[in-house]
């Protein structure tokens, strides 16, 4: 059977018993009586459709319409493909009249799109430094227990969900590795490639790391703590050769491959974006488009960039996000990698609620 | 004098080793005292303060596993892990899942020790009759194998093992290797010790003999030809690692000796 509208092979889909009159019928070839339900069984490739609410069609009156007013009333939209066919196909249909009615209802998406990938994002859980509060960035703390449970948890939910994944991304720092090696663990897929690189590593605190709150703001002042946690593109104070971290971060053996201008001292949320992104474009992403799926297994601010990016989210905006921790983060994206909807959490009803309420409630809080 | 240092480690107990089963290509995970022997070895290699650049394992769970208990406790989780069914351990064919030691009774100490120590004679394969034999072949990981599915081994000789662990070696281990980086092999006691046979020169003979103990690990020092320039050693402490040897010469005898 093959798809009226673009000639490839079609897959039957289930119209509404309410749809289309005989007449709307007989216009559109190899239509047949689905027995059990009543409905119909169109012609039509399941990847054209979207459900909708359609009430432009009835004032479209010449015949060439009546299969478009027919899927209309079918409750199926239009892509650009079939715009593109029916333009073709319906060559003395008034161009403005199909463009406004198609591109309204194949804008709108108030159904289900179909998914081309998913991604699944997870970001590490309580780290040792999270523990006494301090600024952890590119040192490498280990999870705490707490971090270690949130892990498992995690893959634990991935593995009740059935996640598959072709391939894994993980930044240098071990509270991620040790995140994602718990996943596969639990997901009992260890065998599969992980690649470690600095580019998803933490945002550089520079100056301020190994700092916790009270001595930072005592260091520096609130005023100025209160200027760097708001904004986008201001960094902290750079970690210089005297910082008690410096050997331990800048001379440590897996940066040695960093050129001088890749090493951070220090990093605004802006700079740890554009280190990450780059990786996201040249590996990621071809990884994606090649049908592998992904597990990416990093840190609140590498995920943040790639989160803003997908979304297209403000510089604002992506400040306000707060990813939660421990739990596996799942986006559906089309074809061009835009994300179908918004996050989706994996986990039991409980964990899932709070998640969505804490992002929920983060918008909200002025800091 | 040597230019290169290379080291092997077999892993750690696995739930079968326990049961004296060959285990082989069936993928199980470390027991208990699988993990610590692979934390212990960690904490001896961070005590001799080794550094490594790189790893190369097996697709079967407990090697992996192990390279990243030992790396955890060295600190170096960062190490890029490179994985392969080409270090995977030794096909036993249909011999998988059976007990050595009822085998050895059975078939006799002879035959067993023969299929397990000789060098050209591949036992049994496995067919789809075998209880495990789905349990391997419908797992995902090899259907992305540079090799068909259908054309992976269904039973295996030692030579088998390492004609086609041999061009894994020369194709991605060495250049790494002359890049000047320590490389860690974590994987099995017949891969360990193909590769072996190949860097010393041990003849068909010899290698029924030689036995890696689990969780010890072994450093090869090697010059710009990849030849080793003294024996290989065994780190770590000599009665524990005399003590791990038997214990795997025990396991190929039908009772096991006190």
């Amino acid at each position: 059977m093959h798809c009226w509208l673009c000639g490839r092979a079609a897959v039957r889909i289930l119209l509404p018993p309410s749809s289309s009159s005989a007449t709307a019928r007989s216009l559109i070839g190899g239509n047949q009586q689905e027995e059990s339900t009543g409905g119909e069984i169109c012609q039509v490739r399941t990847d054209h459709f979207q459900l909708h609410k359609p009430s432009a069609a009835s004032h479209l009156s010449s015949r060439s319409t009546k299969i478009l007013r027919h899927l209309l009333r079918s409750r199926i939209s239009l892509c650009g493909e079939i715009r593109t066919n029916l333009r073709t196909l319906l060559p003395h249909f008034r161009k403005t009249r199909l463009l406004q009615v198609s591109r309204k209802y194949s804008a709108e998406g108030i159904g289900v799109r179909m998914a081309a990938y998913k991604l699944v994002l997870i970001r590490h859980g309580e780290s040792c430094w999270n523990q006494e509060n301090r600024f952890c960035g590119w040192f490498d703390a280990d999870l705490s227990e707490t971090g270690e449970q949130e892990a498992k948890r995690g893959g634990q939910a991935l593995k009740d969900a059935g996640y598959e994944f072709d391939v894994c991304y993980t930044s240098v720092l071990k509270r991620a590795i040790r995140t994602l090696w718990f996943v596969l663990d639990s997901i009992d897929q260890m065998w599969l490639p992980v690649n470690r690189t600095w580019r998803l590593n933490e945002r550089h605190y520079g100056g301020l790391t190994g700092l916790n709150k009270a001595e930072t703001a005592a260091k520096h002042g609130e005023a100025q703590v209160k200027i760097w946690r708001r904004s986008f593109d201001t960094p902290p104070p750079p970690m210089d050769e005297e910082h008690d971290y410096y050997q331990n971060i800048s001379k440590d053996r897996r940066y040695s491959d960093l050129t001088e201008d890749q090493l951070p001292s220090c990093e605004s949320l802006k700079d740890t974006i554009a280190r990450a992104l780059p990786f996201w474009e040249a590996e990621i992403v071809p990884q994606i488009k090649d049908g592998k799926r992904v597990l990416i297994a990093a840190h609140g601010n590498s995920l943040r960039g790639i989160v803003k990016h997908l979304e297209g989210m403000s510089e604002e905006a992506i400040m306000e996000l707060n990813l939660p921790t421990g739990i596996p983060i799942v986006y559906e994206l089309d074809k061009n990698l835009k994300p179908l909807g918004p996050m989706q959490f994996l986990g039991d009803e409980e964990t899932v609620k709070k998640a969505m309420e804490a992002v929920a409630a983060q918008g909200k809080v002025k800091k | 004098m040597s230019k290169y240092k290379l080291f092997l480690l077999r892993h750690g107990e696995g739930n079968w080793n326990k049961e004296n089963r060959f285990c082989s290509w069936v993928d199980q995970k470390l027991s208990e005292d699988g993990v610590k022997e692979a934390q212990d070895c960690g904490r001896l290699l961070k005590e001799q303060g080794y550094k490594f650049d790189l790893v190369f394992t097996s697709i079967l769970s407990r090697s992996i596993q192990t390279a990243w208990l030992v790396l955890e406790a060295m600190g170096q989780e960062w190490v890029p892990v490179v994985k392969s069914w080409r270090l995977n351990e030794r096909h036993y064919g249909s011999l998988i899942g059976l007990n050595r030691a009822e085998m050895a009774l059975q078939h006799g100490e002879e035959k067993v020790k023969r299929w397990r120590r000789s060098y050209d004679i591949t036992p049994p394969p496995i067919d789809e009759s075998h209880p495990y034999f789905l349990e391997i072949y419908n797992d995902r990981r090899y259907s992305t194998c540079d090799v068909a599915k259908e054309n992976l081994p269904r039973a295996e000789s030692l030579k088998e093992v390492l004609d086609r662990l041999l061009p894994y070696w020369g194709s991605t281990v060495v250049p790494e290797i002359r890049k000047g980086r320590t490389v860690l092999i974590s994987a099995h006691g017949n891969s360990c010790r193909a590769l072996l046979k190949h860097l010393e020169g041990i003849s068909d003979a010899d290698i029924a003999s030689v036995t890696l103990p689990t969780g010890i690990p072994v450093l090869l020092e090697l010059d710009e030809n990849l030849k080793p320039v003294k024996p290989r050693q065994l780190l770590g402490d000599q009665a524990k690692i005399q003590a791990a040897i038997k214990k795997v010469e025990d396991q190929g005898k039908a009772k096991p000796s006190t």
